[in-house]
């Protein structure tokens, strides 16, 4: 996503959490699914864990009660795709090694974003997924970055650092 | 592990439990890994009484905007203090990615 703010989508998730969510516990980046077939009795179970870590799918958050496990996926332009991982993360969710402490809990979804239209709601409650509305002051900045990618200005400061990174060696 | 691990460390899918009590935002100079040039950077520092359980002084300094971002909302006002914070590192190099889970104490 082209934005001089790093990485907003984590830093979306991680405001919610820390505004919304705490004191509930919560955790970020969180690996989904089993390990890749016949590794366990292979190597065992840790380390099968650690060597499918580049094919398991992994959810921006989730966050636990007594009786409930909540995955939250934060989307800050291309909800849609949110809206459609979400139920395959909820698949996972018996197969994961990492959640084991929250089996038997019931599972619900969020998707967590800046803003939400009627069709966005409808598309997610046919899914079962709750739709949270949360609109940092910095969005603005992001928004305004997302505009301007396209613009001459923009292309051709691109295209400069481009021509640099070649120079250097590292592109 | 190290005998003292003044600085933290981690292994790759390794959690790790800590108590911060403070942080600063300090500039400091590295070597580029892949210009081998000097660079400043800005790196993150958190400061632990307790790690892995065990109460103990640490510090723990962060290059990465991944992990930095995750803890960024709780730099205000100090709010890790009535936590437990598990870090866990995954993967390497580019490739590097940091989960971060906060736990009521």
């Amino acid at each position: 996503m082209p934005t001089t703010i790093p990485k907003p989508e984590t830093r979306l998730v991680a405001e919610y959490l820390a505004e919304k969510v705490w004191p509930l516990p919560y955790k970020q980046r969180v690996p989904l699914g089993p390990p890749l077939p016949g590794l366990t009795e292979e190597v065992g179970e840790e380390m099968a864990i650690r060597m499918s870590r580049p094919f398991r799918l992994e959810v921006d958050a989730a966050y636990w009660t007594a009786d409930r496990l909540v995955l939250v996926e934060a989307k800050i332009f291309r909800l849609l795709d949110g809206l459609a991982k979400l139920p395959i993360y909820r698949g996972e969710v018996p197969l994961s090694p990492d959640l084991a402490e929250h089996r038997g809990k019931r599972v619900e979804m969020e998707l967590v974003a800046p803003w939400s239209s009627q069709d966005v709601e409808r598309r997610a409650a046919a899914m079962g997924i709750h739709v949270v509305v949360f609109t940092p002051e910095w969005i603005k900045q992001v928004v305004t970055d997302y505009h301007n990618y396209w613009t001459p200005e923009y292309r051709q400061a691109r295209a400069e650092k481009v021509r640099l990174r070649q120079l250097l060696g590292v592109e | 592990m190290a005998l003292l691990e003044n600085f933290i460390t981690f292994q790759d899918g390794v959690p790790r439990r800590f108590h911060a009590t403070d942080h600063a935002i300090v500039e400091r100079e590295i070597i580029d890994p892949l210009l081998g040039i000097p660079k400043r950077v800005r790196s993150l520092m958190l400061f632990f009484d307790e790690v892995d359980g065990e109460r103990r002084p640490a510090s723990l300094s962060i290059l990465s905007d991944d992990l930095a971002n995750q803890l960024a909302p709780l730099l205000p006002e100090r709010a890790y203090r009535t936590a437990t914070l598990v870090i866990t590192k995954r993967g390497f190099g580019f490739l590097t990615k940091y989960s971060l889970e906060r736990l009521p104490r």
